[in-house]
């Protein structure tokens, strides 16, 4: 017989085994905090987006491929760097500070129809991506949180997702079986990045340094992304007569007070990005994009989305300088909107411009465009201008990237020269030729034209060729393009020395392209600078032009090219052609 | 002394607890009645101001301006200027259902208003323009919580916000219909315009610095350039709101004085519930040799002790039950103050009340022997007698003069209402012993039983007196309830097949809105307060301008119709008034008064007298063009009459207007939103009437139970002589049923004369009704009192309590 003892043990072991199961039971049906849920959420919306972006630009690809299924790709190489990459952009969404439901929503959208298709030809529309974070609700604040952190995480993880890359593509090589075609995709791709390795991953002392600037700049970048961002949302860049009369809303049947008031505000959001882009700001900002530009500008990283964030960044890089100029002439065209009866002129353009033929709306965007320079200066004075215009003169000289906004308002203001006074013999005639010769012109002409938008083709079907996805004559066709020739470049390597051929170009040739760009930067901002005389100059040409066009009534019917002589004879005295073209060429029109 | 007084409080336990309930329940009714026109005028206020919060000055866009603005230079850097701002208020819809978005500049959300946050972060307003506030009512509404996407539609634009914080009715809140979104204008701007900006805002607050002439910055503000076509007014106005707040409270103030004095009274008539015991025990007191001041000091201290125990119970009964019912049924968020001095008023009525009618027998028996006393208690039966045609004669000729001086009225009323309750407070005890003295010709034994103690004891003509004046002051109440409520709300059903589209410019052409199918009649409508003035009086109006306004309404013509319509149409320069002003101030057609638009100020003259429910009466009527004309205030809404399905043509409207921005909404609904603040108020009242009458039931019990203690003696005596248990109870039953049957009947009487003084009392107060009387509803309070009063012998188990002792 058991003792009352053992009888009372027996009982508390049977509760305290029972107390233990139901407690075991109990943790294992827990429901999870909101802060797990949340977390949970974010995880998968994250999952769907990364399965959306690969499933997007293959329909075969899927988010969370196996090792085993990856070797059964003929593209796998392809397929594990685009997902790697991919991933750390995911990593970088899941920790953002994005709402929960704003990433479910960017998931959605990025699963729909209009999603898959964007994301198919990425490179291509690449510009839609900002369409599809609007649709789906990003904020500017969003959007320069997240080109800040995504930049972060490229100079902070960028190098730990290539090793990782490279491990995952030997390790599927590793497998029994693996097919012919999936190996050698591997075997290129992995060459790749090791190639890439050297160059793309930092030092430590280099990221240290890198991650040091960027936190340096976190403000005067994201204030800068915010605006660009917020500026092509509003669709400010893209037509401001559409963003005021067309929009519908509140403000359905827009008053001339009204129209006055919403410019003020946004120009007093003008006003902020300048004060937050001074002398300091400035400087710490075009350090990190240099070094963004420098680290990451040779397409080696194969991410679509990374590729787009460098080229905006190499864009700001540009004009980075002028942005406080810029945004002192914005002002001051602003201030020409609130002018007495030019509201109600443009709303009577906005009513009649669809139904004006291009002749006509070209002459009324040009009258627009005298009674803003005219503005303009008012504002400053001639010194005033051609200061400015020598400072950026001074930052850009020696980087043909930053010489683009000179360069282009320079070949604006010759437009004359280059469309009408273009000499077969003797090639372009500049108004100025004891400024500039014809020659400096026409490196002016390369520089913006062709070699600027060229050459990133240029990179991009490098990385291509290495990849195997593009020919030698692509290559060929393209640095033709580029013109390099008109900067005296002759590349001593022939095309099949490929890899030689192409680093003689980005080394060789660009420090030659820079040379030459510094030399033709003094004469293009001694040629502004003279046009900025004439400008201002009582009696002079160009002045009395700009006066006249500035005074004309509307064109308001279609004019035939006979009926518009008259008009275009006048236009063509003054530099208005040019910077119209200029103007429609910044804003995307 | 205090030894001796405690003894005789602790003798009887169950009287003493009774007496002190009943000086706490009175002490708490007096403190509510105090209270309560400052509580309304305190919800009121925060009601009125949930949108302006702490600032001085509102700068608004209206009708006639543009539509936004901004905070100029001149603005921010005008002298007495503390703070200034911006905020952008737009109506969208969320599933088909408006709803107001209000945003704020980055860091300014919280600079009028503070938020009570339930859960969630109000910081991550600041984070990220696209997040939101919402209400708790709203997310309930609209399923939302913390982290919601809601997707906000107007006109064509969309925009995406996300829920960071859900807050509790307070602040911003207070004013939650249509459900308020509070955001960052960044955000809201989008569903502006097709600009996504800052700054930009449809209405700017202005704080002044301390010492700052406020009406001075007004001036100074109305003349700067950016807001000369604004209205710039003060934010908050404080003369209206007192307006608002009397004329809600006033049926229940006017009640109150009633209460109060039910109050008084029930404490007096409780200390001298135990007279006969006391006078006994003070015979006994000076037979063993104490002084009179030794024996005034015994009974003062007892009295003292329960007055204070009372009042001091009462005093955390009042502020408890007070605040409780005013957090239940107004804001649970509005931290009401508690005023100290009317607590202390409230208590020392109580104190006083207690002390002083504990004196009364004390004075009583000093003055003569036990018998010479006993022969007094005879007399004051007489002195009733004789009180009671006094009261009710005075009470006839006041009734008369009140309504056939009409100069005289609204003061008489006061009088005709403190006279009808002495009349009541006299005759009911006449009436019990009058009425039971045939009855008590009865065969049954029970009955002969409790009539004989009825015309016998004095102590059920207290009780008829408690209960029939409580019931009669419980009726008054319920009356004040419904007349509020059907003041207030009765003229809506005239709107039912109206619509309102608002944010209108003056220039709209109404012909448009009636291609609409199911659209009877459109026209351009000012809807808006003014001040109209004369040397006595100075009212805020609601004005309905429009030539077509007596085409909306179904007016009644005072002034001819024929003298109305043409002068009306023609839009000639007059107004048109409710009777109500003739009844109250005197105004005929043809007097001059000064009415005052967005601070403009023009002499208009009265062209005929009008007469509907109408807004209390406070409303003028006025064509649009006159207002233009003299005020600069053109048409801000177009009012539509609808027939047949008013959903359905609220919903044509909006989509033949879709691409206008235009806020249409049926009158009803739009009313709803607008009498939020107020229908907390008829709550208020109508839980002040629930509770007030539970309070005057429960001292009429304690009373009774006082009372019925003293006789306990004569009951033993009762069941010696052979009386059963059973007949003792059925006989307790009667009397119960008797006083309840006399007091009911009686009450309900008086109730329609007591009513129609209160309306005319109301004429102190400003506001002029016609007679109303819900019969039904003073029949169902006064059926309930008194049937709980006849069933308490039941209830209260009194044949438990029947024991055979010896006498």
């Amino acid at each position: 017989m058991k003792s009352a003892f053992q009888k009372i043990a027996s009982a508390l072991l049977a509760v305290l085994v029972v107390v233990a199961c139901a407690g075991a039971l109990f943790a294992c049906h827990k429901k999870p905090s909101a802060a797990e849920r949340d977390r949970q959420e974010r995880v998968q919306s994250v999952a769907t987006v990364k399965h959306a972006f690969l499933n997007g630009i293959k329909s075969e690809w899927q988010g969370s491929f196996e090792n085993g299924q990856i070797a059964a790709l003929d593209d796998a190489g392809e397929y594990v760097v685009t997902a790697g990459w991919t991933q750390l952009v995911c990593d970088t969404l899941l920790e953002s500070d994005l709402q929960t439901a704003k990433l479910k929503a960017l998931a959605t959208a990025m699963s729909s129809e209009d999603g898959q298709s964007l994301i198919k030809n990425f490179s291509a529309n690449a510009e839609l991506l900002i369409t599809l974070v609007r649709q789906v609700g990003f904020t500017p604040t969003d959007i320069s949180n997240l080109v800040y952190e995504l930049m972060y995480a490229l100079v902070d993880k960028g190098g730990s997702t290539i090793d990782a890359m490279i491990a995952r593509m030997n390790e599927i090589r590793g497998i029994a079986g693996i097919g012919v075609k999936p190996y050698s995709n591997l075997g290129i791709y992995i060459g790749n990045l090791n190639s890439a390795k050297s160059t793309y991953i930092p030092s430590a002392s280099e990221r240290e340094q890198m991650l040091t600037a960027f936190t340096n700049a976190k403000q005067p970048l994201n204030e800068l992304t915010a605006f660009a961002y917020n500026t092509s949302v509003t669709g400010i860049s893209d037509n401001m007569l559409d963003a005021l009369f067309g929009g519908g809303g509140a403000l359905e049947n827009i008053t001339d007070g009204e129209i006055a008031t919403l410019v003020d505000t946004l120009l007093l959001n003008i006003a902020d990005l300048k004060d937050a882009l001074d002398a300091p700001s400035l400087a710490k900002l075009n350090l990190a994009l240099d070094l963004i530009i420098k680290k990451f500008d040779d397409d080696t990283i194969n991410s679509a989305l990374y590729s787009q964030i460098v080229r905006y960044a190499k864009y700001a890089y540009s004009i980075v300088d002028v942005i406080p100029v810029i945004c002192d002439i914005v002002t001051a065209a602003g201030n020409v909107v609130k002018s007495d009866g030019f509201v109600a002129d443009m709303r009577e353009i906005a009513d009649i411009s669809e139904s004006l033929n291009e002749t006509s709306n070209g002459i009324n965007e040009s009258i627009i465009t005298a009674k803003i320079l005219l503005e303009v200066m008012n504002t400053y004075t001639q010194s005033e201008l051609k200061g400015i215009i020598s400072a950026a003169g001074d930052r850009s000289a020696n980087d043909f990237q930053k010489s683009v906004p000179l360069f282009a308002l320079d070949i604006a203001l010759n437009i004359k020269s280059v469309l009408y006074d273009f000499d077969e013999d003797t090639g372009l005639l500049a108004a100025h030729p004891d400024i500039i010769d014809n020659e400096s012109l026409g490196d002016i002409l390369s520089t913006v034209l062709f070699l600027n938008p060229y050459l990133e083709k240029l990179k991009q079907r490098y990385f291509d060729y290495t990849v195997g996805k593009a020919e030698l004559s692509d290559l060929l066709f393209i640095a033709n393009l580029c013109s390099f020739e008109s900067y005296d470049i002759r590349n001593p390597y022939s095309v099949q020395e490929t890899a030689l051929w192409y680093e003689y170009y980005m080394t060789e040739g660009l420090r030659k392209v820079n040379l030459v760009v510094a030399e033709c930067m003094a004469k293009a901002t001694a040629d502004i600078n003279e046009f900025i005389s004439e400008f201002y100059e009582d009696g002079g040409e160009i002045r009395n032009s700009l006066l006249t066009v500035a005074n004309w009534q509307f064109v308001k019917v279609s004019l035939s090219e006979q009926e518009a002589k008259p008009y275009t004879d006048e236009l063509i005295k003054s530099a208005l052609p040019g910077i119209v073209a200029l103007l429609g060429f910044v804003t995307g029109e | 002394m205090l030894k001796l007084a405690l003894r005789n409080i602790l003798s009887k336990p169950f009287r003493a607890a009774a007496t002190v309930l009943a000086v706490a329940v009175s002490v708490a009714m007096i403190f509510a009645m105090l209270s309560f026109g400052g509580a309304v005028y305190e919800y009121i206020y925060s009601t009125e101001t949930c949108v302006s919060g702490n600032s001085d000055i509102v700068i608004a866009t209206n009708s006639s301006s543009d539509r936004i603005t901004q905070v100029t230079e001149p603005l921010k850097n005008a002298s007495g200027v503390e703070f200034v701002c911006p905020s952008l208020t737009l109506y969208a819809l969320l599933d088909g259902e408006y709803v107001q978005i209000r945003g704020f500049d980055k860091g300014e959300s919280q600079l009028l208003q503070k938020f009570d946050i339930l859960r969630g972060d109000a910081d991550e307003l600041d984070v990220n323009s696209d997040n939101i506030v919402i209400s708790a009512d709203a997310a309930e509404r609209f399923g939302l919580d913390v982290g919601a996407r809601i997707e906000l539609k107007l006109d064509r634009q969309t925009a995406y916000f996300y829920v960071c914080a859900v807050a509790d009715k307070s602040g911003y809140f207070l004013g939650d219909a249509p459900f308020l979104f509070v955001g960052r204008i960044e955000g809201i701007s989008h569903l502006l315009a097709n600009v996504t900006t800052r700054r930009i805002c449809n209405e700017i607050y202005v704080k002044a610095a301390d010492g700052t002439d406020i009406d001075g910055l007004v001036k100074a503000i109305s003349e700067m350039d950016a807001y000369s076509s604004m209205l710039v007014r003060r934010s908050g106005d404080g003369g209206y709101i007192k307006e608002q707040a009397n004329s809600l409270s006033a049926p229940v103030v006017l009640a109150g004085a009633a209460v109060f004095m039910l109050g008084i009274a029930v404490i007096v008539l409780l200390f001298m519930m135990s007279e006969k015991e006391k006078i006994s025990l003070i015979s006994k007191y000076a037979v063993i040799g104490a002084t009179r001041k030794q024996i005034a000091a015994i009974f003062i201290a007892e009295s003292a002790t329960l007055a204070l125990l009372g009042s001091l119970i009462g005093c955390g009964l009042a502020v408890g039950v007070f605040v409780g019912i005013l957090k239940a049924t107004l804001s649970p968020s509005i931290a009401f103050g508690i005023s100290a001095w009317r607590l202390i008023v409230a208590a020392l009525v109580g104190f006083i009340s207690a002390v002083g009618s504990s004196l009364l027998p004390i004075l009583r028996s000093f003055r003569g022997t036990i018998r010479q006393n006993q022969i007094d208690a005879g007399k004051r039966t007489r002195v009733l007698k004789i009180l009671f045609p006094i009261f009710a004669a005075l009470t006839v000729i006041s009734v008369i003069v009140e309504f056939t001086v009409s100069s005289a009225t609204a003061a008489m009323s006061v009088v005709s209402l403190a006279l009808t309750f002495a009349t009541l407070g006299t005759g009911l005890p006449c009436a019990l012993k009058a009425s039971a003295k045939p009855v008590g010709k009865v065969a049954s034994p029970a009955v002969r039983t409790a009539c004989v103690n009825i015309v016998r004891d004095g102590r059920f003509a207290r009780f008829a007196a408690i209960l029939g004046v409580g019931m009669t002051v419980a009726m008054l109440l319920f009356m004040a309830w419904s007349m509020t409520t059907g003041i207030f709300t009765d003229y809506l059903a005239d709107f039912e097949n109206m619509v309102f589209v608002t944010n209108v410019q003056s220039t709209v052409d109404t012909s448009d809105f009636e291609t609409v199918n199911g659209v009877e009649f459109a026209t351009k409508i000012v809807w808006k307060q003014g001040e109209l003035a004369n040397g006595d009086f100075n009212k805020t109006m609601n004005i309905l301008g429009s030539k077509n306004a007596l085409n909306l309404v179904d007016f009644e013509f005072i002034t001819p119709k024929e003298e109305v319509l043409p002068s009306l149409s023609e839009d000639k320069p007059y107004i048109f008034v409710d009777i109500a002003l003739k009844e109250l101030y005197g105004v005929d057609k043809g007097d001059t008064l000064v009415l005052t638009i967005d601070g403009k100020s023009r002499e208009l003259t009265v062209g005929g007298l009008l007469k509907h429910r109408l807004f209390s009466g406070n409303y003028i009527v006025m064509s649009e063009k006159v207002i233009r004309d003299s005020f600069a205030v053109g048409a801000d809404t177009v009012a539509v009459t609808v027939h047949g399905d008013v959903a359905g043509a609220v919903s044509a409207l909006r989509e033949k207007f879709a691409d206008k921005n235009y806020y249409v909404v049926d009158v009803l609904t739009a009313y709803k939103w607008d009498m939020q603040s107020t229908n907390a108020v008829f709550d208020l009242i109508g839980t002040l009437a629930v509770v007030v009458t539970l309070f005057i039931f429960a001292v009429t019990v304690a009373a009774t139970l006082i009372g019925r203690g003293s006789a306990r003696r004569q009951r033993n005596a009762l069941l010696n002589a052979g009386m059963s248990k059973r007949a003792l109870l059925r006989s307790e039953i009667f009397e119960h049923s008797l006083i309840a049957a006399l007091s009911f009947v009686i009450s309900f009487a008086a109730s329609a004369l007591l009513t129609a003084c209160l309306i005319h009392a109301l004429r102190l107060f400003g506001l002029y009704f016609e007679f109303m009387y819900e019969a039904w509803v003073a029949a169902v309070v006064g059926l309930a009192m008194g049937g709980a009063y006849a069933l308490m012998p039941v209830a209260l188990n009194y044949k438990k309590g029947y024991t055979i002792k010896k006498a």
